[in-house]
Parts: structure tokens; C-alpha cells; sequence
């Protein structure tokens, strides 16, 4: 069933993805499965060429999925921060022999070969999970992952945090905003770290009543205790195709790799 | 701190981390669905909702601001619930975010919740204790040792996935203790206001003494258990590298070779005099044996460099070396000996003081060739000693599962003992 992806604007993230994309009219277990796949494969190949080319598929499939590349390489942003941390730490390790020094710190080719190839394969990764999942509604990725196996209580707790993950937040920019009406001001001092402390205890504490209130409702409609899933999903012949996709992309990755 | 898969998958002891860390963090959930009831599942899911907001808070700490994780807190209000729910909240934050990946889950799921059960069992009496500053003081603890302890998880996995990331992993562990402060604070903050406020979030202190002791045995045993199965990736050592060797006649002769046996071909091999310069450089065969032109007569370092950080020393000292050949000062690598054109005594300095004593030839020869013969069984002994030493026994890989059944039995006997009583 193809829906509009309804990723909601909140948490300061833009939506993804605007149009219906021929991504989501497939069945969210195949993208689920497909995801862990593809971070296996990926994760197995460390030739610098094959990651490339990972990347740049990576970057077909977002544009495959509809969503703006721009906001996707935003998002890349944490990712490569790390990947710069590393570019500055690894190589200063390794061999005997450093390829060039800066003052009495030496760097190593291999150093800077490992670092390129962790931050390549990371931005490889996250760009085909954000093209495979970034446009599933999560509610969908929560009943898909039910399907799939795991256990009702996880589901179940995964479906209920994604549901007041938006709440809460509305939560937490009420309380700031009164934070702010009352002239508060972070700084390095006891005042900041407990004011900090009551913000999160207020939210707790209005998590716990909410959550106290939900329960009486659930029970209160006859909930005992088995939490009933409505969406079902069923394999069409364009999710074979795009299984087949999936395959034949990581069965040439992998031989790129080994060659 | 989350790790992405990408960062660990380059070394077969890196996927091993995953994988581990996979297998404990499954454990963990486990038990911790086992003990969520129905009716706790919105209770869970609403902290845990909490908590992710919780996380775009940032702190001014200097110049800089963390973002607060909070796992101490975690731990404390959930307990062994923590599992699931921040492997919920790592996964929304994988998919949504692209912090950390999905092959990492497991390993990223252990390195926060792990701490958050022991500090959980440390801590719970005491933030519900009668003196408020003893409840301060007791979240402040568990913030700080929540953070730390995963700071340490995290930097132990990156140290074992081989020894590139050892700076990384010192470097993690720095910046963590920073943070480790912050978090301390904060945690003691919300425990003080959530006892004035609503009391009951807080863990129950009307679990009886030998209940209490119990499960505090079981989050030790299964630390313990943690710690064992990190140890045992390191006591195992697959793939780690050992060098050999010993002259014979006139000439280095030595084998670069696997944990296990098996040989390491084309690695190259640095020698290096004890003054660090470099003396020459060779690679090994495929079958991993390699050979060197001593010139000099002086401790010859051999550093083997498979790359990737696997790498092993072996220093063949002065005195096995020819003592045909000069002293380091008198000459440069790129001089030829003098000697070379008499050949070569395989013999302590001794022998020259005999030769010159003008023994008939023969029977100098003779007893050259006798010791040659000596010094190459002997070389041969003690290559044996030395790949018998590094072999990978069957009796270790069960002595290994044996201990982990082991402790894993005695938390399990623990557990059901509790349940009969």
C-alpha cells in the first residue's frame, strides 16, 4: 500500500522525502531485511574502489528513493565529523615508519589509508540506510519489524516510543520555553547543571503520569496483556524484483572486493 | 558513545567485537523483556521516549557542549528493562539519525546498558536512603560510573580490534571523563527532585536484604562474565603474529608465522640495530621463511609488519652472530667485512683465538662441520620450543567455553533458586 511517507518535522530535522517514491511501495520487511544486508556487505569489503562504488550507489538509490541529496549529505554531517576525528587520530599509531611527520608527530600510510576507508564505508553505510528506511514511516518500520520476528514486547515498546517520541518533545519545548520566560541562562555553574536536572526530572515525571494514564485506558478497553497489530503486509512481484536488485548490487560489490 | 559498524569491521578481531557484543546485548534483552511485565511496556516506552529527547539537551562543559546520555539514570529507574529500551532508542536514532549503525546495535546496546544494570544494583538502596545527601551523593556516583564504565566498554573494544586503535580508544576514554562529571551532576539533580517530587520512580527499597544480595551477586557474575568473554577474545589471540630466528653459517635465517601455526607469507621483515637505525629490510617467502645478511656484530632487532597494526619483534643477540663480523662502530652497513673473503666461522669468538693456533686444516674442518651440524639442531630445538609455546590447543578453546558455561551456570543456578524459594 503506498502512502505518503509521513516523516514529521520534528527533532529540527527536515522531512526527507516529498513525493511518493517507487521505494515505498514496497514492502517494509524486504527494506528492513534488504538494510541489514546491505550494512553486512559493506561492512565485509575494505577495498577503498569497491566503497566508492558503494558510495556512489548509495547515492543513486537516494536519488531512487526521491529525496533531496542535499538534506541527505545535512544529515552525513555527524558521520564525517567523526570520520575527521579519526582521520586526525589513526594514523599517528601504527608503522614504524611514517610517510610524513608535522613537527615530532608522525603519520602513517596506513594510518590515513584505514582512516579514508572507515570514513568512506561509514558514509556508504548510513547514505543506503537512509535511502532503504529514511522514507518509512515509523510506525510501519515498527509493525514490519514485528513481522519479522521480533519479540511482541520489544515491538510493542518500539510502537509506544515512536508514538510519544513527538509528545514529549512538545514536552520538553514547553518546558524550555518557560526556562527561558524565567530568564534562564546556561553557563558553567551548579545553578545550570541543576536546573538541567529538574528540566529532565519534570519530563520523567510527566512521562511516568502519562504513562500511568495509558495504562488504565488500555485496561480500561480490555487490554490483557497480547497487543494486536493491524497492518499486514504481503510480498508482491516488484519486492522479488527488487530483492533480485539488491542481490545482483551486493554479489558484484563482493566480487569487485575479492578480485 | 555509539560506534559505527564501519569503524570495527576492518579487522576479523573487530568483527569478532560485533559480533560478541551482539550475542550479550541479545542476553541482556532477554532477560530484561523477562522481567518487564505487560503493563510496564508504556512505563518503559515513555522513559525511554524521555530519554531520547533527553539527548538533544546540550550542556555548556567550557568552550564546548555534550549532549547528556544519562545511562546512570537509565539503569537506576529501569533496571535490567534498560536493555530493551536503549536498544530501542539506539535504533530509532540508527535509523532516524544514522548515529552508530544497525550491525553496531549490539555492541552499542551492551556498552550503555551494561553499566547501567551494575549501577543500578550499586545505587538503588542508596538514592532511596533516608539522608538526602547520601541520595546526592549516590546519583552523582551513578551518573559518573555509568558513563565511565561504558567510555571503558567502548574503549576496551576498540583496543581489541587490533592495536591501530589504541589511541582512538585512549582518546575516547579522555574525553568520556570529562563528560563523566557533567553526567554526575546532572544524575544527582533528578534523583534529588524525583525524591521530593514522586518518590516512587525511584527503585523500591523494600526488597529484602537477601533478595538484594542475590541479584547483586548476578549483576557482579555478570559483569564477571563481560569481562571474561572481552578476555578471552584477547587471550586467544587469533592472528597474532610471532618472528623466529637463528643463524646459521653466516646468515639470519628465521620464519614469520601465525598463532596457530600457520605461516605468514610476504611480510616484511625490518631489521634494526639497537640504536634504531635501520640495518636492511626483506620479506618472507610464502611459506614464510626469510633471510638476512648480518654485517655488523650486534643485537639485530627483527620487527615483522603484516600491517594493520599486526606486527612481532624478535632480537637476535651479538653473540650468536658469526664472530667473524665487526664491531658496529668500526663500520657502516654499506661497507663489506674484511672476513668475508676467509668465510665464515659459525663459532664463538673462541674459535679465531683456536685457528690461529695453527691446527692442521683437516681437522679444523672437521670440527667446523661438527658444529655447524650442532648449531643447526640446536637452532631446529629451538624453533620447536618456540611454535610449541604459541600453539593454540584444543584444551584452551574448551577450557574458554568450559569457564564461560560455567559462570553462566552459576548465575542461572543462582536465578532459580530465587524462583523455588
Amino acid at each position: 500500500m503506498a502512502t505518503a511517507p509521513q516523516q514529521p518535522p520534528w527533532l529540527g530535522l527536515p522531512p526527507l522525502a516529498v513525493r511518493v517514491a517507487w521505494m515505498d511501495t514496497l514492502d517494509p520487511r524486504g527494506r528492513m531485511a534488504a538494510a541489514v544486508l546491505v550494512s553486512a556487505a559493506l561492512a565485509a569489503a575494505n577495498q577503498l574502489l569497491t566503497l566508492v562504488i558503494a558510495l556512489l550507489t548509495a547515492a543513486a538509490a537516494v536519488r531512487l528513493a526521491r529525496m533531496g541529496l542535499r538534506t541527505a549529505f545535512r544529515r552525513l554531517i555527524p558521520v564525517n565529523l567523526f570520520g575527521l576525528v579519526l582521520l586526525l587520530v589513526l594514523p599517528l599509531s601504527t608503522a614504524p615508519a611514517p610517510w610524513f611527520s608535522v613537527g615530532r608527530v608522525g603519520y602513517s600510510r596506513e594510518g590515513l589509508l584505514l582512516a579514508l576507508v572507515i570514513a568512506v564505508k561509514a558514509n556508504a553505510i548510513v547514505l543506503w540506510i537512509m535511502a532503504l528506511l529514511g522514507s518509512l514511516d515509523t510506525v510501519r518500520l515498527g509493525h514490519a519489524l514485528q513481522h519479522l520476528g521480533v519479540p511482541g514486547k520489544l515491538a510493542h515498546l518500539l510502537l509506544f516510543t515512536i508514538r510519544y517520541l513527538d509528545v514529549l518533545h512538545g514536552e520538553y519545548l514547553r518546558l524550555r520555553a518557560a526556562m527561558k520566560l524565567r530568564g534562564f541562562r546556561p553557563g558553567v555553574n551548579a545553578h545550570t547543571y541543576r536546573t538541567y536536572g529538574y528540566l529532565v526530572g519534570m519530563l520523567l515525571v510527566r512521562s511516568a503520569d502519562r504513562s500511568e494514564r495509558i495504562v488504565a485506558a488500555m485496561k480500561c478497553r480490555g487490554f490483557r496483556g497480547r497487543f494486536h497489530v493491524f497492518h499486514r503486509f504481503a510480498f508482491a512481484p516488484r519486492d522479488v524484483w527488487f530483492a533480485a536488485g539488491i542481490f545482483l548490487i551486493l554479489v558484484s560489490l563482493e566480487l569487485l572486493e575479492y578480485s | 558513545m555509539h560506534l559505527h559498524e564501519a569503524v570495527l569491521s576492518n579487522s576479523h578481531s573487530g568483527v569478532a567485537v560485533l559480533c560478541a557484543g551482539a550475542v550479550a546485548a541479545a542476553a541482556g534483552t532477554a532477560i530484561g523483556l523477562r522481567k518487564m511485565e505487560h503493563e510496564q511496556v508504556p512505563r518503559v516506552a515513555l522513559v525511554t521516549s524521555a530519554f531520547f529527547v533527553v539527548s538533544l539537551i546540550h550542556v555548556p562543559l567550557g568552550v564546548t557542549s555534550v549532549h547528556l546520555v544519562l545511562n546512570g539514570l537509565v539503569g537506576l529507574l529501569l533496571g535490567w528493562s534498560a536493555f530493551p529500551a536503549l536498544l530501542v532508542a539506539l535504533l530509532l536514532q540508527a535509523v532516524l539519525f544514522g548515529h552508530g549503525g544497525l550491525l553496531a546495535l549490539g555492541l552499542n546496546t551492551l556498552t550503555m546498558a551494561a553499566p547501567a544494570v551494575v549501577c543500578h544494583y550499586l545505587f538503588r538502596r542508596a538514592v532511596v536512603a533516608r539522608r538526602a545527601g547520601l541520595a546526592s551523593a549516590a546519583g552523582f556516583l551513578a551518573g559518573a560510573a555509568a558513563m565511565l564504565l561504558g567510555a571503558l566498554l567502548t574503549a576496551s573494544a576498540l583496543w581489541i580490534a587490533g592495536k591501530e586503535f589504541e589511541l582512538l580508544a585512549k582518546t575516547v576514554l579522555g574525553l568520556h571523563v570529562a563528560v563523566a562529571a557533567v553526567e554526575g551532576l546532572i544524575t544527582a539533580s533528578v534523583v534529588s527532585f524525583l525524591r521530593k517530587v514522586r518518590r516512587d520512580m525511584l527503585p523500591a527499597s523494600a526488597a529484602g536484604r537477601p533478595a538484594h544480595a542475590r541479584r547483586s551477586l548476578q549483576a557482579l557474575l555478570f559483569t564477571g562474565t563481560l569481562l571474561a568473554v572481552f578476555g578471552q577474545t584477547t587471550a586467544a589471540s587469533a592472528h597474532k603474529l610471532f618472528v623466529f630466528a637463528a643463524v646459521r653459517g653466516d646468515v639470519i635465517e628465521g620464519e614469520v608465522y601465525y598463532h596457530g601455526g600457520d605461516s605468514a607469507g610476504n611480510v616484511k621483515v625490518s631489521v634494526f640495530d639497537p640504536g634504531g637505525k635501520l640495518l636492511g629490510e626483506t620479506t618472507t617467502d610464502p611459506e614464510g621463511k626469510f633471510e638476512f645478511q648480518p654485517r655488523l656484530c650486534c643485537d639485530h632487532r627483527l620487527i615483522a609488519d603484516a600491517g594493520l597494526g599486526h606486527a612481532a619483534e624478535y632480537t637476535v643477540e651479538a653473540g650468536e652472530l658469526p664472530a667473524a663480523l665487526g664491531p658496529p662502530s668500526a663500520r657502516t652497513p654499506g661497507d663489506s667485512p674484511p672476513d668475508s673473503a676467509q668465510g665464515a666461522e659459525p663459532l664463538s669468538p673462541a674459535a679465531p683465538a683456536r685457528h690461529a693456533h695453527g691446527s692442521p686444516a683437516l681437522a679444523n674442518a672437521d670440527l667446523a662441520a661438527q658444529t655447524e651440524a650442532l648449531s643447526r639442531q640446536i637452532a631446529a630445538l629451538r624453533q620447536d620450543l618456540d611454535r610449541w609455546k604459541a600453539q593454540l590447543r584444543l584444551q584452551d578453546i574448551l577450557g574458554g567455553i568450559g569457564y564461560i558455561l560455567g559462570v553462566m551456570g552459576l548465575i542461572f543456578f543462582l536465578g532459580g533458586k530465587r524462583k523455588r524459594t
